[in-house]
């Protein structure tokens, strides 16, 4: 078996799955209604300001109605069976057997997945091609915030995916993952708590800070650079886990 | 050591050797700006402007930034302070949360949350809203060696700004100008007094009586010589002082400007806001908001056939309102339009001039008449764009040109604007809530269905 095979196994998997439907329509419909009231909101009290962008950054970026947020919600019921499934009905062993390398099982996992998000975001570009007929969209920052998407997406698939590499309870590796990009959201929401260096550290550390400069339509070396390091990271952490059980025995 | 602890151990390098090239590449990147702004009007990128009075800076500046801990203006203003540090390493800044931190703000005079204190060199300036052109201003403000002298004229019933009245005095626009780093004093021009030389703006806030043509001989030959005078000139006020004002193409009219639309909401009809900024002068175009004037009269440039004047109008009054020629008006407080006596608006009120000159080493006299003096008092200068019309012509009249012209890029309509009809936002709702989840639901149900059917 070959990473092609592995990939279309596992796209297939989602595809022939109904929980795929059902993530993918509460996505779009929570998705929807968000944009709907975010846009009501800002045409009525934002009449005559310049507010085009700072809609897209409410819409993309801001918490809590948000596209952020619903991935943020939706991805961990996407990446929970990735491997805590394999492990559950012991498929794990039989892939382990293959000749294949864990890092092909890995990307083969991990490019299935991203491309699940993908149909997903792109379900979304509904929202601006409707707001480009009603008048002219700047589509660059645009494309910038769904870059932004992008990388969050893909950030959230690396972390989902080593915890259920840990587990093989699906609920707990769905659980367990929102938990943590949950504190990844709020990791800058805690200035009572913290001196304002400590707070610095921890604004460089989250997440939703980085993504929000993407947001607003900025691409900036140390934000791409910060998701880059945050996706190998978890992934390195994946395949230490997946290699564990070799030298772990079990 | 070997087996289990061995890979532990590996695992345990190798987690805290990628974390802290992570840690190590973005602190080398915190003081590097390497981006690319996509936004229509390049709203996150310093203006060639910002980036030049940043690289001569002579002095550190140091900026603290007083924030409320959940204002979502936070990440854009640090964002801002952030560009301003990559360019120069003079500059330094902190946030400080003023809620955990009260006394920090006491100590440098701030009280509300947005505040920016900017230092250097033992100087100081405080001002809210943080924006680019704000923080530009405010660092070349107290970098710069001289402090211009602003005069305010005494001698014919002016507001003074050593007058701490509600209604007459202007010690809040002493304080303003103050704040922009101009040293203000009074001065009088009686009886052959000169202008000093120092003098960078001369302002004659408002005169009651009329002003000597000897004293208005000495203020033609400033402007003369280059010099730069602000008139605030109020209905039926100091009479001859519209003749001299009309020697310079500024036609001062005898009438009190009246807008019903755009009067002060519970105040008089006399008292409105000026909702037609100039884009041709950076003295009004700077503007965030409309002057609010009260009793104002028209003032007008009259083109000059010869060329040795040229003139901009600053402020127009609204469509609905009209210039009255009821000789009654300031005393009953209300009028109502009559044809033949009145004029229908929008009415200019308030006219920039600058003096062509054929000499070389003078440089060309400029000339501000604003047909009202109470927006600048105590009482009405906190209002709207009072206090940066004052400032903004100040700064324009003293060719400090760079406080006043880095704006705000304009809005491009139907670009950054956009509107929605009560039938496209039910579209929208329909569009993402209803028929996009449905498309999903009914392609898994056919999924499943055949699935089951097809074993």
């Amino acid at each position: 078996m070959s990473f092609l095979a592995l990939f279309r196994k596992e796209l297939r998997s989602y595809f022939v799955s109904p929980l795929f439907y059902v993530v993918a329509a509460v996505f779009s419909c929570l998705c929807g209604f968000f944009f709907y009231t975010r846009l009501i909101f800002f045409v009525e009290y934002g009449f005559g300001v310049n507010i085009l962008g700072n809609f897209w950054l409410a819409f993309l970026a801001g918490a809590p109605y948000s596209i952020s947020m619903v991935l943020l919600l939706v991805m961990p019921l996407l990446t929970m069976r990735l491997l805590a499934e394999e492990k559950k009905l012991g498929t794990i062993e039989l892939l382990l057997t293959y000749p294949l390398r864990d890092r092909t099982i890995l990307a083969a996992k991990y490019t299935a997945c991203a491309s699940i998000l993908l149909v997903l975001l792109a379900g979304t570009l509904v929202y601006p091609a409707y707001l480009s007929v009603l008048q002219p969209l700047p589509w660059a920052p645009l494309l910038s915030g769904y870059l932004g998407l992008l990388f969050l997406g893909l950030s959230f698939i690396a972390c989902g995916l080593f915890i259920s590499a840990l587990t093989e309870n699906q609920v707990v590796a769905a659980i367990a993952t929102l938990g943590i990009l949950l504190l990844c959201f709020v990791l800058t929401w805690n200035e009572a708590a913290t001196s304002p260096p400590v707070l610095r550290v921890l604004a460089q550390m989250s997440m939703f800070d980085h993504f929000e400069t993407l947001a607003r339509g900025v691409i900036d070396a140390r934000d791409i650079l910060y998701f880059v390091f945050f996706i190998s990271f978890f992934n390195f952490l994946t395949l230490r886990a997946l290699e564990s059980r070799t030298w772990r025995g079990r | 050591m070997n087996g289990p602890w061995r890979q532990w151990l590996q695992l345990a390098v190798a987690s805290i050797g990628l974390a802290g090239s992570m840690a190590m590449t973005e602190a080398i990147l915190a003081r590097h700006v390497l981006r690319v702004d996509l936004t229509p009007d390049r709203a996150y990128t310093l203006a060639q402007h910002s980036r030049q009075v940043l690289e001569n800076l002579r002095h550190d500046v140091r900026v603290v930034a007083f924030l409320r801990a959940d204002d979502p203006r936070n990440h854009e203003i640090e964002d801002l302070l952030w560009r301003l540090r990559a360019v120069s390493s003079r500059v330094s800044y902190s946030v400080v949360d003023i809620n955990r931190n009260p006394m920090a703000a006491r100590q440098f005079g701030v009280n509300a949350d947005g505040a920016l204190v900017v230092e250097s060199d033992g100087r100081r300036k405080v001002f809210s809203n943080p924006s680019e052109p704000l923080l530009i201003a405010a660092i070349l403000q107290i970098t710069r060696s001289d402090k211009k002298r602003v005069y305010f004229v005494t001698d014919h019933g002016e507001r003074s700004p050593q007058d701490s009245d509600r209604q007459r005095g202007m010690s809040t626009a002493r304080a303003a100008l103050a704040g922009e780093f101009y040293d203000v004093q009074p001065l009088s021009v009686l009886a052959g007094g000169s202008v000093p030389a120092d003098a960078s703006v001369v302002i004659l806030a408002g005169p009651h009586a009329d002003v000597l043509p000897a004293e208005l001989q000495t203020l033609a030959d400033y402007l003369a010589r280059g010099g730069a005078l602000l008139v605030m000139l109020d209905p039926q006020q100091a009479p001859n002082l519209v003749a001299f004002l009309r020697s310079y193409h500024v036609a001062v009219g005898d009438d009190v400007i009246v807008d019903p639309e755009n009067r002060l909401f519970a105040g008089d009809v006399l008292t409105m806001t000026i909702p037609g900024l100039s884009p041709r002068q950076p003295v009004s175009a700077a503007l965030k908001a409309p002057p609010l004037f009260a009793q104002a009269r028209s003032v007008e440039f009259v083109a000059d056939t010869e060329a040795r004047f040229g003139g901009v109008s600053l402020l127009e009054s609204s469509p609905a309102s009209w210039r009255s020629g009821d000789p009654d008006v300031l005393h009953a407080g209300t009028t109502t339009y009559v044809d033949g006596r009145d004029v229908r608006g929008p009415v200019s009120v308030a006219v920039s001039v600058v003096m062509r000159s054929n000499a070389r080493d003078v440089p060309p006299g400029r000339l501000i008449v604003v047909g009202d003096s109470d927006f600048a008092n105590n009482f009405f200068i906190e209002y709207l764009g009072n206090k940066d019309l004052l400032a903004n012509a100040v700064n324009w009249l003293a060719h400090e040109e760079e406080l006043v012209g880095v704006r705000p890029q304009q809005q491009q309509p139907g670009v950054n604007q956009f509107f929605v009809s009560a039938r496209q936002g039910r579209a929208a709702f329909w569009l993402g809530t209803v028929v996009q989840p449905a498309v999903f639901l009914v392609v898994g149900m056919v999924v499943f269905l055949r699935r089951r059917f097809t074993g």
